[in-house]
């Protein structure tokens, strides 16, 4: 397959994509826009939250289909904004709306695409943030290779939780799930050495460093690291801020035992702030 | 009985069968009890006891066999009992009356008269099964051996001619030619989608790959549907054959039946049947002589209505949660299914079809039904028709034909109001298009589905308004609540709906619903979403007036919301006999005896139990 393109059309223009590309990913390169929620480059697709449909038009039936999962395929006609599309779209966004009312992301998605505050009876809890949308889960399964947390219950109570909604014992506190959570529903907060991440109701110690004294990331992501690195643990260890200067003052030192001036032309020797 | 250990040929497998056909008719008589889920629930196991005991406690001239069998589908007059010689058929049998069936009936030659179907139509009783409305109107192609055999028998299987099929597309037939066969029959997938078999069997055989699998879709969970439930427990057999004929087709050499944990019985009859199947060689490797290799397990399910969808039902068998995956079509499953691998997903009747199609033809098969919509159907025909069970149609017949010929008509006498077809994700036939040919693109056209062959009955006491809801409040809860049009939209909808059954809609609420349903239909990830707002959709487009009612004037038409009826006492008809009184579990009826009773309406809970317990007519709906 490697090598191979694929030919369709692009609201009307013949574009070229790689084979095994999804639409959302074709239509990136070409410069078309497709809004989505629950896609994150770094994870496989999961087609969940619908604001990415797409209209493809495939042996002559029109269907809206999501971009982020669809693969582009020879001979597909798309269009990313007709009325259907935007119908559609702007359907989404409400429900979302009415979910998580209180979501600036999802408020701003809202007005920009002309959805009025109260359009659905049902409202969810001011405070409710999570949209579903599965990138907590997924970074965990398919980045950290751990599976901390997941979808609970279904339907309307579908929630996503740390088993049986205690402590998540398989949890290493890498906050992957902290940096893809689109609205700000997974937090993580660092206090007195511990980090405490939510909704999971998990606690863990932070390590600190044996350099500056800081907690700086918890014990079990750094033996997760070293296990995958087949090295064995220190707990005396660096934060990256002081590794970085233990590093950077010997190679330093290499250089001053060299002739001056050493690092390649054109690279600027960065300043280590602490 | 005399089997050999091992069948390793053809010749070996008609050698067999002809000597347990031998024994069969050397038997002479024969008692068979239906012991499928209903019956067994109404006394079946203790009547098979009572005649076994009874039986063997005479000297009898010939011998007469008691079987165990699977359901003979007409569940409302269980248990039944048919009585070979003579197809005598009896209904409502309990173990008291075993005494009287053998002294009367298969000693002294003569029917008990009580024990008969009473046909409501003529008032006279019918003797022989075949002649019971319920059955003669049916063309029973897969259920034809439920009611003869021993479900988890091979013996039995084998003496109703089973397995010579599979004898005849290893021996005789290319993979090529029984799909070409399959092609002929122009049988289309029984779980509702209506996709072509022969199509998707193609596929997957042109489908790159050395590791194939078939699996049989029995996640069946449709409410009020039991035909696949009915399939498995009463003639496993078959969709074994059927998925040994498909597998040898497609190139593959295992399989799965996915079948929900809630069909203990069904899981039971499989497993013996598939162990019975892999001790003669019928599973196993080079199976009856040829090359061809072939394994299967059952995956149990956990009941999750959505695992019935393709994709679902690919992950819960990995192993995985399973609700839907955005796996985009083509590739299918035929091309890429179970771990990858080319899939053919087949329904439990789908399967079961295969093995009369490959014995008398594809052509044959064809001559039933109607030009898109081939060979016969089972329904679950249930709701408030006189005979609820299971039925085999010819494809094209009307729901008329259902209703009032095979169903007996209505309950008490009522107005039938419309059928709900295709389970919770099908829709509302109304009564004026009750002559509407059943078949997959007459159903579609008319909003609702064929879908796995659900028919509930309602007449004028079903309010519409109340049916949509409880209908979307079904798939809301077994939504896997993935994707947002599905859960957020549902859950909408459903609000709206509630809103209305309280009395406390608005006229423009029907817009709403309206965009909320074309967002789901439209969007949703899977075929639940999709499908979820049909019976909304067609209770609005064919019953509008209801909704108005519920809406406008506060009324349900139907005496069913709860918040918009009062039960009233006539004061002219009651008798003051005070079982509504006793009856009431809110306490809200007063009076003295023999006065006529009051209902206090601030401690009425609409629950309808004085209108049950009243003998005078004399509680009335408001």
């Amino acid at each position: 397959m490697a090598g191979q393109t694929v030919n369709f059309k692009l609201n009307g223009e013949e574009i070229r994509a790689a084979a095994g590309w999804t639409i959302w990913q074709a239509a990136r390169a070409a410069g078309v826009f497709i809004p989505t929620l629950c896609h994150h480059e770094a994870l496989h697709p999961f087609g969940a939250c619908r604001l990415c449909v797409v209209e493809v038009e495939k042996d002559g039936k029109k269907t809206l289909e999501a971009a982020c999962s669809y693969p582009a395929a020879e001979g597909l006609s798309v269009e990313t904004e007709t009325p259907r599309v935007q119908k559609s779209r702007k359907m989404t966004a409400a429900l979302l709306l009415a979910r998580c009312p209180s979501v600036p992301l999802i408020r701003e998605l809202a007005a920009r695409l002309g959805v009025a505050e109260d359009s659905l009876p049902l409202k969810g809890r001011a405070e409710e943030a999570c949209i579903l949308c599965g990138r907590c889960v997924r970074v965990c399964r398919e980045a950290i290779g751990k599976r901390a947390v997941s979808f609970a219950y279904r339907g309307p109570q579908r929630r996503v939780s740390a088993p049986f909604g205690e402590e998540a014992p398989d949890c290493i506190g890498c906050t992957a799930c902290v940096f893809v959570c689109p609205t700000g529903a997974v937090k993580a907060v660092r206090q007195d050495n511990r980090l405490r991440l939510s909704p999971w109701q998990t606690e863990l110690p932070l390590l600190s460093c044996s350099a500056c004294g800081r907690s700086f990331a918890a014990e079990k992501v750094l033996r997760h690291l070293h296990g995958l690195q087949k090295a064995s643990f220190d707990p005396e260890t660096l934060c990256p801020v002081c590794r970085r200067k233990q590093v950077g003052e010997a190679l330093e030192k290499v250089s001053k035992l060299g002739k001056a001036g050493s690092f390649p032309p054109g690279k600027e020797q960065k300043q280590f702030k602490h | 009985m005399k089997m050999h250990r091992s069948i390793t040929d053809p010749a070996a497998l008609e050698a067999l069968r002809r000597e347990l056909m031998a024994e069969g008719q050397a038997a002479g008589a024969s008692v068979s009890v239906c012991c499928g889920t209903g019956c067994r629930a109404s006394g079946a196991l203790e009547v098979v006891e009572a005649f076994k005991q009874g039986l063997a406690a005479r000297e009898l001239p010939v011998k007469v066999n008691t079987r165990m069998t699977g359901c003979h589908g007409f569940c409302e007059q269980g248990p039944l009992v048919v009585l070979e010689p003579g197809n005598i058929f009896y209904c409502r049998v309990q173990a008291a009356d075993v005494e009287e069936i053998i002294s009367r009936t298969i000693v002294e030659g003569q029917p008990v008269e009580r024990l008969l179907y009473l046909d409501s139509a003529s008032g006279r009783r019918i003797l022989r099964e075949e002649n019971v409305p319920f059955y003669r109107g049916q063309e029973r192609l897969l259920l034809a051996h439920n009611g003869r055999i021993e479900p988890a028998s091979l013996a039995d299987y084998l003496a109703v001619g089973g397995y010579a099929a599979l004898a005849k597309a290893l021996t005789e037939m290319t993979p090529e030619q029984v799909i070409a066969e399959i092609k002929v029959s122009g049988l289309r997938g029984r779980g509702g989608g209506g996709f072509p078999t022969a199509l998707k069997w193609e596929i997957c055989r042109r489908a790159e790959g050395t590791t194939k699998y078939v699996v049989c879709n029995a996640d069946e969970g449709d409410p009020g549907c039991f035909q696949d439930r009915s399939l498995l427990e009463g003639n496993p057999h078959s969709v074994l054959e059927g998925m040994l004929i498909g597998a040898y087709a497609v190139g593959a050499e295992a399989g799965y039946v996915y079948v929900r944990h809630e069909y203990p019985l069904a899981i039971a009859h499989l497993s013996g049947a598939i162990n019975e199947a892999r001790e003669y060689g019928l599973l196993g490797r080079g199976i009856l002589g040829t090359g061809f290799n072939f394994e299967l397990k059952i995956s149990r399910g956990g009941g999750a209505f959505v695992c019935g969808e393709e994709t679902a039902l690919i992950s819960s068998i990995e192993g995985i949660t399973g609700e839907p995956n955005p796996r985009p079509r083509p590739p299918y499953p035929a091309v890429q299914g179970l771990w990858g691998c080319p899939t053919v997903i087949n329904n439990v009747k789908t399967w079961a079809t295969v093995p009369p199609i490959i014995n008398k033809g594809g052509q044959w098969f064809a001559a039933t039904g109607t030009a898109g919509s081939k060979g016969t159907m089972i329904f679950s025909l249930t709701g408030k028709v006189n005979n609820t069970g299971l039925v085999e149609v010819p494809m094209g017949i009307t729901l008329r034909e259902i209703v009032f010929n095979l169903g007996g008509g209505i309950r008490g006498g009522k107005k039938i109001k419309a059928v709900q077809t295709g389970g919770p994700a099908g829709g509302c036939i109304p009564e004026a298009l009750l002559d509407l040919p059943l078949d997959y693109e007459q159903l579609t056209e008319a909003g609702s589905m064929m879908g796995s062959g659900g028919l509930i009955v309602m007449d004028e006491t079903t309010c519409m308004v109340d049916l949509a809801r409880y209908f979307l409040s079904f798939t809301q809860d077994e939504s896997c609540g993935k994707c947002t049009p599905c859960r957020e939209g549902g859950a909408q909808l459903l609000h709206l709906l509630e809103k209305i059954t309280k009395g406390q809609g608005a006229e423009e609420d029907l817009e709403l619903i309206a965009a909320l349903s074309a967002a789901m239909q439209d969007s949703s990830l899977c075929a639940l979403g999709k499908l979820a707002p049909n019976p909304v959709l067609t209770t609005l487009r064919f019953f509008r007036d209801e909704y108005l009612a519920h809406i406008v004037e506060k009324r349900c038409p139907a005496g069913v919301c709860r918040s918009l009826i009062r039960y009233v006492i006539d004061s002219s008809a009651c008798t003051g006999c005070g079982r509504c009184r006793r009856a009431c579990p809110a306490g809200a009826v007063q009076g003295t005896k023999k006065e006529p009773h009051l209902i206090d309406q601030e401690k009425c809970t609409r629950c309808g139990a004085c209108l049950e317990a009243c003998r005078f007519a004399a509680v009335l709906v408001n």
